[in-house]
């Protein structure tokens, strides 16, 4: 009886700290830094990897291990090329597939993983282009400079196809065991280069990996699974609500004191934080994500989609049909909208179970116009730079060019990436299945 | 029943407690790019060298946020290259604004944003006026701070603000960062005297707003290596020299004195590791804003890739007496000593200086000298306020705490 009433006033007692507890900790906000572009973390996801050399696009992806001792790296890149389902090597999206498969044909998406692992050595970057993989590393012969001498260890495929386009997702593992660890020694970025050697132009953007930090003496002894979020964390929760600032589709941007003007528009990559890489399964669920869109005259209008295992579309794209016909129809025009920016508020719908969460990870990428208008009479290099008076005008198709000018170059866009800030963590988790050796 | 109520209340509290220790332990970055924040930084805002900034800035919140932001001019104060004899003027300019529920609002840093209620729609100044936002003169290099306030100018920690800068050249190059934000701790980030921050919150100490990191992780291609895309894509050789990768550093102290226009200086240190995991170190003195390519850093002057006899302090050098190719320089930072494509840098403030914060941005060129830009955020470690509790240096003592006093209205 004595110990009942014990364990009682022990539990009430507990109770009361937990909740003075919880209560201070929401007062005095620190962070939280379950996923992460500014700390080193234990899972690095890079959410577009592109490779087309046809039209001069590759991917160079950086990784570092931050810390003097040595860390394994098992990696993860998934194929999202669409194929045509007349024509299984047709790469295809569902912008384009009409005109590139045969006629009849669907574009089916993909969901293909190529993992890979290597060694890190102490505070190591390595850097490798996707088109080419690296197939000796670094310090696979030579020994680092610890004590006892640290080695590489392993090799980088290149893209399993080309063009590719898709995900890399990067898991530090214990070196000796092969099994994922709770540490956060792994940081990341990605760059993506257009380059065209005959009009000699260069693009470039770049953006930090995503990283999902692990949580301190939390491993369930189940190595195939990785419990991100949810009752039984391992990893901290991927994000609850994204707040992406963006400019509307369309908008027209005057700068350099009103004597340089163009459009932009902008493309949202949405993966999914689960990942069935065991099974070679599509996301476990399709997960329907919600939009919340304000204008800067405070107006809000929503829409939604969905995603099962990755996508990346123009913002015009979420509520219209692929392509540019009816972008101009789309909530995230700046003619619907009638202000240059917004701010939209993402959420995935969760599912009913624990780990069912359905959430996703995000990237936002601008296309600014960057062609140049010239008199319609011009051709070519012979051809002058439009006479605007005091403006200069960026364009990406003939349309955008004042009195019936034509727009040249071949890069008629610069771009932009930029990671996107979000708000907590969702209650439910999501799984991330790798396969063991 | 009982019993089994019983196990069931106890494993609950567990959870709860388990809950509890794993929010404490997630507690470790102190400024984020991924959250709103009560203090947003830009640390790179430019109107100079054909290159113009958009700022990008919302309310993420339900309730009307008011901020004042500060412009910092760090251009010489004459026209002509900086030196001992043209120091960089630190000239603080600052404004008001007030932003709706989940308001997003934007400016170009070379015309500001007037309130005009009758701009047209899809226009430029299009939507609901924040407030006037003066324009930055030509010639600006410098950041723009922004601090949430109430409607009284006294700080407020509500942690509402996110934002970012697009900047562009006039060809239509562009490069984008996140703005980095600094949380407050809510309780205490109006505290007297308000006008000074404190940036002192960490795990362990109950401040006004988050420390600035210990530690910027900063991973970078060696300066001048050759573009490993444009090279193997194209037909172009590019080899001596050529498509390099140039990188540039913009650096801010985290304390700032806009009250009394003093500017901050910090020492910080360079711990630099190859690919081969060699070593190296280098440091530098960020006066008030440094914006440097890592060329830079440690090289005055270099030679020109395509004509080893002529001297050169900058790329520009080389094309300007002909296209001479790029200037090569032997600091620490360059693809000819660090001899790998990337490295990984740590940077650190040495002694009792106080904390930075950053963002770099890359500048990739083909053989044809022509470019393109991309900014990217710094990565971070630790707090700089618990890194040096019970440091000692000659009279002084930490913990650091970095202080921004911003100016009585």
């Amino acid at each position: 009886m004595s110990t009942k009433k014990g364990l009682w006033r022990w539990a009430v007692a507990s109770a009361a700290v937990v909740v003075t507890m919880a209560g201070s900790a929401s007062a005095r906000l620190i962070n939280d830094p379950g996923v992460s572009t500014v700390d080193p973390a234990a899972i690095v996801v890079y959410p577009k990897i592109v490779v087309d050399t046809d039209n001069g696009i590759d991917t160079v992806i950086q990784l570092t291990n931050t810390i003097d001792s040595l860390v394994g790296v098992k990696c993860f890149y998934v194929n999202a090329n669409g194929h045509c389902s007349n024509d299984p090597q047709q790469v295809c999206n569902q912008e384009n597939y009409t005109s590139v498969c045969d006629p009849g044909g669907r574009c089916i998406d993909g969901w293909q993983e190529t993992d890979f692992r290597f060694n890190l050595t102490k505070r190591q970057p390595l850097s490798w282009s996707v088109n080419l993989g690296l197939p000796e590393l670094p310090l696979n012969d030579t020994p680092g400079r610890g004590d006892p001498p640290q080695f590489n260890e392993g090799s980088i495929p290149p893209a399993p196809e080309n063009p590719f386009v898709g995900e890399l997702r990067c898991i530090q593992i214990d070196p000796a065991s092969d099994q994922p660890i709770d540490r956060n020694d792994l940081k990341g970025e990605a760059t993506i280069v257009t380059t065209e050697s005959e009009n000699s132009r260069v693009d470039v953007r770049k953006y930090n990996g995503i990283g999902i930090r692990a949580i301190a003496g939390a491993q369930d002894g189940d190595p195939n699974t990785l419990n991100i979020g949810g009752p039984d964390a391992e990893y901290y929760g991927c994000p609850n609500i994204y707040t992406l600032d963006h400019f509307f589709e369309g908008a027209r941007v005057v700068t350099h004191a009103r004597t340089v003007t163009g459009t932009v528009k902008s493309d949202l990559t949405l993966v999914p934080c689960a990942a069935d890489f065991l099974n070679q399964i599509l996301n476990p669920a399709t997960a329907t994500i919600q939009f919340l869109i304000y204008n800067e005259f405070e107006q809000r209008f929503s829409t939604s989609t969905k995603l099962t295992c990755y996508r990346t579309m123009h913002l015009a794209d979420i509520d219209t049909r692929p392509g540019p016909e009816g972008d101009p129809y789309s909530i995230f025009s700046v003619g619907t909208q009638g202000t240059l920016t917004g701010q939209s508020r993402l959420r995935a719908v969760t599912g009913s179970g624990d780990y069912d969460a359905r959430s996703v990870l995000a990237l936002l990428e601008e296309d600014w116009a960057s062609g140049r208008c010239v008199p319609q009479a011009g051709d070519g290099a012979a051809a002058t730079v439009m006479p605007v008076p005091a403006q200069t005008a960026l364009c990406r198709t003939d349309s955008d060019c004042p009195d019936s000018g034509v727009c040249r170059g071949v890069l008629r866009s610069s771009t932009t990436a930029t990671n996107v800030q979000y708000l907590g963590s969702q209650s439910q988790g999501d799984q991330i299945i790798i396969p063991i050796p | 029943m009982g019993k089994a109520l019983g196990k069931c209340c106890v494993w609950s509290l567990l959870s709860m407690f388990a809950a509890v220790l794993m929010t404490a332990a997630a507690a470790e970055a102190e400024v984020s790019t991924d959250l709103s924040g009560s203090i947003i930084v830009w640390p790179k805002v430019v109107f100079d060298d054909g290159r113009d900034t958009v700022i990008q800035l919302a309310n993420t919140s339900n309730s009307l946020v008011h901020a004042r932001c500060f412009y910092v001019n760090a251009a010489p104060a004459f026209a002509g290259p900086p030196g001992p004899f043209n120091p960089p003027r630190w000239q603080e300019t600052d404004f008001e604004i007030w932003l709706t529920r989940q308001q997003p609002y934007h400016w170009v840093a070379s015309q500001g944003r007037f309130v005009n209620p009758f701009d047209e729609l899809g226009a430029d100044g299009a939507g609901l006026d924040a407030g006037a936002i003066p324009p930055v003169p030509e010639g600006f290099t410098g950041e723009l701070k922004c601090v949430q306030t109430d409607a009284s100018g006294i700080p407020y920690g509500g942690n509402s603000l996110k934002g970012e800068a697009v900047i562009r050249r006039a060809d239509g190059d562009v490069s984008k960062y996140s703005a980095v934000s600094i949380l407050a701790n809510s309780d205490l980030a109006s505290d007297a005297p308000e006008r000074e921050l404190l940036l002192n919150n960490t795990v362990d100490n109950d401040g006004e707003f988050n420390s600035c990191p210990n530690t910027l992780l900063f991973n970078h291609f060696t300066d001048g290596v050759p573009d490993p895309v444009i090279g193997s894509l194209t037909p172009i050789e590019c080899t001596d020299g050529d498509c390099p990768i140039r990188t540039t550093l913009t650096l801010v102290p985290c304390s700032e004195d806009f009250e009394n226009q003093i500017p901050s200086r910090v020492t910080v240190q360079f711990a630099i590791t190859n690919e081969l995991e060699q070593e190296f170190s280098a440091s530098t003195t960020v006066d008030c804003w440094m914006n440097v390519p890592l060329a830079d850093m440690t090289a005055a002057s270099g030679t020109c890739s395509q004509d080893s006899g002529r001297q050169c302090a900058s790329d520009q050098d080389c094309i300007d007496a002909g296209n001479y190719g790029f200037c090569r320089k032997n600091g620490i930072f360059s693809f000819d000593v660090l001899g790998t494509t990337s490295a990984y840098t740590r940077i650190s403030p040495v002694g009792l200086d106080g904390g930075v914060i950053g963002v770099a941005e890359e500048k990739h060129f083909n053989d044809e000298y022509e470019s393109a830009w991309a900014a990217y955020n710094l990565q971070q470690e630790g707090s700089r306020y618990d890194a040096t509790v019970g440091v000692i240096e000659g009279d002084k003592e930490g913990p650091v705490v970095d202080v921004i006093v911003i100016p009585e209205i």
